[in-house]
C-alpha cells in the first residue's frame, strides 16, 4: 500500500479510529496494530509477509539465546548469516553471478552461470537492518532482549516506517511498544502537519519534477549538456523531496498514532561538503553503518591515516551497494568515500584545516561552498539515476560537450524545485520544515488549505512509487 | 481525540467539496460511467451511442474486449485505427452481429491472443475476420509491441480513484470541460459531442468532418510532420522486420488451420503523403517489402490491396487524413473486394450490403460520410454547398 494512494487514506483513517479506541487494552491493541501492519505490507504481495515474519522470529529467538547461551558469537553469526543471507540472495545474487561471469570471461574462461528471476521484496533492506540492529545491540549488551514477542513483531513491522525507514533502533523504538499509548493533541496535530507536508512534497514537488526528469533520462542521448546538467540537479532535488516526503509521512503517521520516529534528514541540500551531506542525509542509515561497521573497522588500526581512508572508502562502497546491486552505486560510493579525503587529511595538516574552515564558516564564501557542493552532488546523482554505468558515462560525456540548448518541458520543473528550496531554506532551523504550530492561526490555516488544494490541483496521481522503495 | 477530529473536519470538508465539484463535472460529461454499463447500453440500444472519454481516457482495449465478448460477432474486424471505418451496414445480413474491434489488437501477439479466445471457446469463431495490417505491424521500432493489449488490458479509468482525481485536474485546466455538453446521448465528453466509438465499434471523426464541411479541403494531419521529423510512427531506423512478418504469417496459417475465413486489409495512404514518402529511399525500401508481403498474402487469402484514392478514381478528400481513409472510400474498397472474391469465399457471397448501396446512391453522401448517422445529417444541414459539389 502506498502512502500516496486512496487505499492508504482509508486504511489510515480506520487504523487511527480503531487503535485509539482500544489503546487501553494492550494485547488487543498490539494484535490489531500487527494485523494492520501486515495488511499494509501484504497489499504489495502476501508472499513477502513470510519473509518478514521469518526475519522477525529469527532475531527475536537469537535475542533470547544471546542472553542465556554460552555461545553468543555463534548465535550472533546465525542472525548475521540469516539476515544478510536473505538480503544477499534477493538483492545481490544476480549481480554477483553476472559480475563473476564477466570477470571469468575477461580472464578468457567461458562460464554460463544462471541467474534467477527473483522479485525484490519491498523494503527488505530497511526491515532487515532494523531487526539486525536489535540482535547486534543485544550482543553488545546495549539492551536486554525482549520477551514480548508481539511488541517485537510490531517493532519490526510498524507500518509507517516499514518500507523506507527511518531504520529505527530497538533501544529507542522498542520500548514504545511496551507502554500504553496516550493521545496528545499537540503530537497528533504535529503528525497531521507532517503528513500534509509530506504528501505535498511527494505528489506536487517530487513527482512533477520526476516525470520531466524521467523523460530526459529515457532519451538521454538526444539532449544537450545544459539539459542533462539541469536534469541531474533536478533529479537530486526530486530524490530529496521524494525520500524526505516518505520520512515526513512516516513520522507524521507515527505521531498521529502516538509514536515518535527519529529524524532522517536535516536539510541535506544545504550542506557545504560531502561529509556534512552524509551527516544530514538518511541519518538512520548512515548512523547504522557508523555504529555497526565503521567504528569496528576504523578501530582495527586506530592510528593509521591510510587505514582510516580505506575504512571510509569501504564504508561508502557498502553504503553505495546497499542502495542497489549495480556498478553505478559502487562508483557512487567510491566517489563519495574519496570525498572524505580532505577531512581525514586535515587532522594532520593545519593548512588544510584552515582552508576547510574558511570554506565552511566565512560569511560570504560559505554560500558559494554550499552552491559548489550542490553542483558536485548533482553531478554524482547521475550515477544514482542511470540505469547502468554505460548510460552514466554517456551522460557525463554529453554534459561536457555543448551546454547550449535547453529542453523547454524540463524548465517547467524548475518552479517546483524552487518553491521547496526557498521554503526549506527559510525553515531550516525549525524542528522540522513544517513546524508551523507557532504561526498565527490566520496564516497557518490558509497555508493548510493551500497545501490541500495544491495536492488536488497540481499533485501527480499516476503510479509514481517512492524512489527509495526499490532499495 | 474528539478535538483533533473536529479541528480536522473543515479541511476534510474542503477536500470533499473539491471532489464533489469534480465528480459533478465528470457525471455531467458521462465520463464516470463504467465500461460495463457502457457495454450494456451499446449492446441493448438500437440508437447509436458514441463512446469516447476525453477527460478520463478510454481504457480502450478493455472497452473493445468487453464489447467483442458481449457481441460474440459473426464478422470481426481487427487492426489499428485505420480499420475503424468498417461499419455494420457494410456486412448485411450480419450487421446485427458485426463488431469492429479496431485498436484492441495491435500486434501479432494480440492476434494470437484473439485466436486463443476462439480456440478455448470463450469467443465464438466468427464467420469472417477482417484483419487490417498497416505498416506498424512490420516496423522494427514501435511501442505497439511492448505489451500484449488483449491480455494485459488496462483497468477501467471510470472506476479508478486516481484517474478521477487526474480528470478533475484536467477539468480545472480546461474551461471547455466545465461547460454543459450539447447532447446527452452517449458516453464521455467526446462521445456526447459525436466523436467516438459507435455501438458496432466503428469510429466517427466528428472534428475532421466539421472541418471538411467548413473548408472542403483535405488535411494531412500529423503524419507528414512525423515523417519529415522522423518521429512517431516514422522513428528511425525505419526497417521492415522479417521476424514480425513471420509472426503474422503464423497468424494467417493458424486461421487457415482453424477454417476461419480472413480478408486481409492493407489500408490506403493519401496521394499527397504517398508521393512525398516514396521520394525517401528508406521509406521506399520499407514499402517495397510491405507490398511484397501483400503480394505473398494475396496468393492464399482474399485481400483489400493497398491503394491511394487516385488509383480508385477518387481524390484525397476521401481521406480523413494522410493515413485514415474515410468511410466512403472504405465502402468502395469493400465492395470491390466482394466483387473480386465472392466466388472464392462463400461467406463473402452471402454478404448483401443493401443499406450500403442505398447510402452510396444517396445524393447527400459526401466524401467523409455515408450520411448514415443522424449526427452526420445534422452536420450537413449546417452546410450550404450541395453534397455533390464536394465530390471532386
Amino acid at each position: 500500500m502506498k502512502f500516496n494512494s486512496f487505499e492508504f487514506i482509508v486504511f489510515l483513517a480506520a487504523a487511527f479510529v480503531v487503535l485509539w479506541n482500544i489503546n487501553h487494552r494492550r494485547k488487543l491493541y498490539q494484535w490489531v496494530l500487527l494485523c494492520g501492519s501486515y495488511l499494509f505490507y501484504g497489499w504489495w504481495d502476501w508472499r513477502f509477509l513470510i519473509l518478514m515474519l521469518a526475519s522477525s522470529l529469527l532475531d527475536f529467538g537469537v535475542g533470547l539465546q544471546l542472553n542465556r547461551s554460552q555461545h553468543r558469537k555463534a548465535w550472533m553469526a546465525v542472525s548475521l548469516v540469516g539476515n544478510l543471507g536473505v538480503l544477499m540472495f534477493f538483492k545481490y545474487y544476480n549481480f554477483f553471478v553476472n559480475s563473476l561471469t564477466d570477470s571469468l570471461q575477461a580472464l578468457g574462461i567461458e562460464a554460463s552461470l544462471s541467474t534467477l528471476h527473483i522479485i525484490l521484496p519491498v523494503g527488505i533492506s530497511f526491515y532487515t537492518f532494523q531487526t539486525l540492529s536489535y540482535s547486534l545491540d543485544v550482543y553488545k549488551r546495549k539492551i536486554k532482549p525482549t520477551k514480548d514477542w508481539l511488541a517485537f513483531l510490531n517493532y519490526v513491522s510498524f507500518f509507517p516506517q516499514l518500507v523506507a525507514g527511518p531504520i529505527e533502533r530497538a533501544t529507542a523504538f522498542l520500548p514504545q511498544f511496551y507502554e500504553q499509548r496516550t493521545f496528545r493533541l499537540t503530537q497528533a496535530t504535529d503528525g497531521m502537519r507532517l503528513l500534509l507536508y509530506g504528501l505535498f512534497k511527494k505528489m506536487v514537488i517530487a513527482d512533477n519534477i520526476g516525470i520531466r526528469v524521467d523523460q530526459i533520462y529515457a532519451t538521454s542521448n538526444q539532449h544537450s549538456g545544459g539539459t542533462l546538467l539541469l536534469a541531474s540537479a533536478l533529479f537530486f532535488v526530486q530524490l530529496y523531496a521524494d525520500f524526505s516526503a516518505y520520512t515526513d509521512i512516516a513520522r507524521g503517521v507515527a505521531k498521529m498514532l502516538g509514536y515518535e520516529l527519529m529524524k532522517n534528514f536535516k536539510s541535506p541540500l544545504f550542506s557545504r561538503s560531502i561529509p556534512e551531506f552524509w551527516a544530514r542525509w538518511h541519518i538512520s542509515l548512515t548512523t547504522w553503518f557508523r555504529d555497526y561497521l565503521f567504528i569496528w573497522l576504523a578501530g582495527l588500526r586506530r592510528d593509521s591515516t591510510l587505514w582510516r581512508i580505506l575504512s571510509t572508502v569501504i564504508l561508502f562502497l557498502v553504503i553505495g551497494l546497499w542502495h542497489g546491486a549495480n556498478y553505478t552505486f559502487v562508483v557512487f560510493g567510491l566517489v563519495h568515500g574519496l570525498a572524505y579525503l580532505p577531512r581525514i587529511l586535515s587532522r594532520k595538516s593545519k593548512l588544510l584545516r584552515d582552508g576547510l574552515q574558511l570554506l565552511n564558516t566565512h560569511p560570504v564564501v560559505k554560500h558559494f561552498t554550499m552552491l559548489g557542493n550542490f553542483v558536485i552532488l548533482s553531478f554524482t546523482a547521475v550515477l544514482f539515476r542511470s540505469e547502468n554505468i554505460q548510460q552514466a558515462k554517456l551522460i557525463y560525456q554529453n554534459m561536457l560537450t555543448g551546454l547550449s540548448g535547453m529542453d523547454a518541458e524540463l524548465l517547467w520543473a524548475v518552479p517546483y524545485a524552487l518553491v521547496m528550496l526557498v521554503f526549506e531554506w527559510v525553515t531550516r532551523h525549525a524542528e522540522h520544515h513544517f513546524d508551523v504550530g507557532h504561526w498565527s492561526p490566520w496564516v497557518r490555516r490558509p497555508v493548510y488549505v493551500g497545501l490541500i488544494l495544491a495536492i488536488f490541483m497540481l499533485g501527480y496521481f499516476g503510479k509514481e512509487p517512492f524512489y527509495y522503495f526499490q532499495f | 481525540m474528539r478535538t483533533f477530529v473536529i479541528r480536522s473536519l473543515p479541511y476534510v470538508l474542503i477536500a470533499l467539496t473539491y471532489v464533489a465539484w469534480g465528480e459533478f463535472h465528470l457525471w455531467r460529461n458521462r465520463e464516470n460511467v463504467p465500461i460495463g454499463w457502457v457495454v450494456d447500453a451499446q449492446v441493448q440500444r438500437d440508437t447509436t451511442l458514441y463512446f469516447s472519454r476525453q477527460i478520463l481516457g478510454n481504457s480502450l482495449s478493455t472497452y473493445k474486449y468487453e464489447m467483442m465478448m458481449r457481441v460474440q460477432p459473426d464478422v470481426l474486424v481487427l487492426g489499428q485505427s485505420v480499420t475503424l471505418q468498417f461499419r455494420s451496414l457494410m456486412f448485411e445480413p450480419y450487421h446485427g452481429t458485426f463488431y469492429n474491434a479496431g485498436l484492441m489488437a495491435r500486434n501479432a501477439g494480440d492476434f494470437q491472443d484473439v485466436l486463443n479466445l476462439m480456440a478455448t471457446g470463450q469467443l465464438k469463431q466468427p464467420r469472417l475476420l477482417v484483419m487490417g495490417l498497416d505498416m506498424t505491424f512490420f516496423q522494427r521500432t514501435t511501442f505497439l509491441d511492448h505489451t500484449r493489449w488483449v491480455v494485459n488490458r488496462p483497468p477501467d479509468r471510470a472506476t479508478s480513484v486516481s484517474s478521477h482525481l487526474m480528470g478533475m485536474q484536467r477539468i480545472l485546466r480546461n474551461p471547455a470541460f466545465q461547460e454543459a455538453p450539447a447532447h446527452s446521448d452517449g458516453f464521455g465528453r467526446a462521445g456526447l459531442g459525436g466523436r467516438g466509438y459507435r455501438n458496432d465499434g466503428s469510429y466517427r471523426h466528428q472534428g475532421e468532418m466539421e472541418r471538411f464541411l467548413k473548408d472542403s479541403t483535405y488535411h494531412d494531419g500529423p503524419l507528414r510532420k512525423h515523417f519529415l521529423e522522423q518521429t512517431g510512427p516514422f522513428q528511425y531506423p525505419l526497417e521492415f522486420d522479417q521476424t514480425k512478418a513471420d509472426a503474422l504469417r503464423e497468424v494467417l496459417k493458424r486461421c487457415q488451420s482453424m477454417n476461419l475465413p480472413v480478408v486481409v486489409y492493407f489500408p490506403p495512404l493519401s496521394d499527397a503523403f504517398y508521393e512525398l514518402a516514396r521520394q525517401n529511399q528508406t521509406f521506399a525500401q520499407f514499402w517495397d517489402s510491405y507490398l511484397a508481403f501483400q503480394h505473398e498474402v494475396a496468393l492464399s487469402h482474399p485481400i483489400i490491396p493497398f491503394t491511394t484514392p487516385s488509383q480508385m478514381g477518387f481524390s484525397d478528400h476521401y481521406m480523413v487524413d494522410a493515413e485514415h481513409p474515410g468511410e466512403v472510400l472504405v465502402a468502395h474498397q469493400w465492395l470491390n473486394c466482394l466483387d473480386n472474391y465472392k466466388n472464392n469465399l462463400p461467406v463473402l457471397d452471402s454478404i448483401q450490403p443493401q443499406s450500403l448501396m442505398l447510402a452510396l446512391r444517396n445524393p447527400h453522401t459526401w466524401p467523409l460520410s455515408l450520411n448514415w448517422d443522424p449526427r452526420d445529417q445534422l452536420l450537413m444541414q449546417t452546410r450550404a454547398t450541395p453534397a455533390q459539389a464536394m465530390h471532386k
